[in-house]
């Protein structure tokens, strides 16, 4: 499979029948089209595919978007059915995690981890405290000496308008504030993550976006990369959300790794705010490693110039750099990054993340 | 140009650029990025789920046609009558905006 049919496979990924045919016959067609395009401008054969493939951007996007008009509806009415399947079967066997009916993508116009707050209480043991007040909710797991508070205020909870009598929860603030609380809670999977608080397993239902698995890890990231470079300085790690419009650049690595595993790329960059300058990871992306052992990561433009060491400390001292140099664009040197395996482990703050061994540039221009 | 911008008019961009020739996916780029002079600028990829989309509502329809000077064939849209009394309001709706908030807008 060449590098084109490798980005349409993976745009329409999802769709079936008629409607992937189409949508491979009209990629395939502008891709055709904006190859000639730039073979005109003076690019080679090579060159010119890499950035007609470029122009169209990341193919992920692309496959979500498309997935959204052509085949959600039919796979959020059969993610209800499973889940009325699943409830009246797990009402019999009990043993089986219950699933959770979570993911942004299953509900409109909110971004996030989501899951109902019935779901939630289906699914945590009988002794488990859920408390909601008028702009909190309160949640006590047995064993817990007092509970953590999610506000409405921040986002933790939505129970306004549509959401109000059975408000939605924000899973990744919950697992966050869980764990500081000293509850173990665990990610694991990527198509289908589930998550474990304590002893009460959440398996998001299928048909989750896989989004979803990447906000939770994303979780695991920032509690344990917080450290890292605590100072009481100005210098802070902080981790920014990147917008769709500005991916753009992709990186696939050789890592050799088990399919399924989780994985972390970090860029960093130096961020001017206010009066104030300090060392950050502007650019992340996570992704898991596909069935050949190679993982995909995503990167905004601005880290074209990226060199990913296996070296941890390399962060570190590519922040100490940012922050000496006054202008970052002055930088002959390319971005120093590094490559993290994540184990899911939300609630470790002390554990340090393992570097993986990679050396090699980007092979974006 | 922003891309909450562009977000919150492609439906009419779209629409507007398919008003008066049935045109294929890389010729709406082309033909939006002159009428903008290059204003609008986004990534290719997302244009298809946009126009999926509009295609699904019934605004606009799409078919495959052989390529003049051969490659792959090219799925050309057209605007459906749904689709033109749909960019009449868009239209109006915009005209009605945009003088609302020309006091606002400082000098040209």
């Amino acid at each position: 499979m060449n590098e084109a049919e490798r980005f349409i496979y993976r745009g329409t990924r999802g769709l079936w029948g008629k409607r992937r045919e189409e949508a491979q016959g009209e990629l395939r067609s502008h891709i055709y089209e904006r190859t000639q395009y730039h073979l005109q401008l003076g690019s080679d054969e090579h060159e010119a595919l890499v950035r007609a493939l470029r122009d169209l951007g990341d193919p992920h996007t692309l496959h979500l978007g498309l997935l959204r008009i052509h085949s959600l509806p039919l796979m959020m009415a059969l993610a209800l059915t499973g889940a009325l399947l699943t409830g009246a079967i797990s009402t019999l066997v009990q043993a089986q995690p219950i699933t959770v009916q979570g993911g942004s993508h299953d509900f409109e116009r909110v971004d996030g981890v989501y899951i109902r707050l019935s779901d939630l209480k289906a699914a945590l043991p009988g002794t488990a405290q859920l408390t909601v007040t008028q702009a909190n909710l309160h949640v006590r797991l047995p064993g817990m000496v007092r509970p953590v508070v999610l506000q409405n205020r921040f986002g933790s909870v939505l129970q306004q308008g549509a959401y109000a009598g059975n408000p939605l929860v924000n899973l990744v603030d919950l697992a966050r504030e869980l764990g500081q609380a000293g509850v173990a809670v665990n990610v694991d999977g990527w198509e289908r993550p589930r998550v474990h608080l304590g002893s009460t397993t959440l398996d998001l239902a299928p048909g989750t976006h896989r989004t979803v698995a990447a906000e939770l890890y994303w979780t695991e990231l920032l509690n344990r990369t917080r450290h890292w470079f605590a100072s009481p300085g100005s210098r802070r790690l902080g981790l920014q959300r990147m917008s769709p419009q500005d991916i753009g650049v992709i990186h696939t690595l050789a890592l050799k790794a088990r399919p399924g595993e989780v994985f972390a790329l970090l860029v960093p960059q130096r961020v001017e705010k206010m009066n104030f300058s300090f060392g950050a990871v502007l650019a992340y992306s996570i992704s898991a490693a596909g069935l050949d052992g190679s993982v995909t990561f995503t990167l905004p433009s601005l880290a074209r110039r990226l060199h990913v060491t296996g070296e941890l400390r390399a962060l570190g001292q590519a922040i100490d750099v940012l922050n000496r140099e006054p202008d970052t664009s002055a930088l002959a040197e390319a971005y120093p990054a590094v490559v993290v395996r994540l184990d899911g482990e939300l609630s470790s703050t002390a554990k340090p993340l393992t570097p993986v061994n990679v050396n090699l540039r980007s092979t974006v221009p | 140009m922003d891309g909450n911008t562009l977000r919150g008019h492609l439906d009419l961009i779209l629409l507007s650029s398919l008003e008066h020739e049935p045109l294929y996916g890389v010729a709406i780029i082309t033909k939006v990025n002159e009428r903008t002079g290059g204003h609008f600028t986004f990534k290719e990829g997302t244009l298809y789920p946009a126009l999926h989309r509009l295609e699904k509502a019934g605004l606009i329809t799409g078919e495959f046609h052989p390529a003049p000077h051969g490659g792959p064939p090219r799925k050309y849209y057209t605007l459906t009558d749904k689709g033109c009394s749909e960019l009449t309001r868009k239209q109006k709706d915009w005209q009605a905006f945009s003088r609302a908030m020309r006091p606002f807008g400082g000098e040209a």
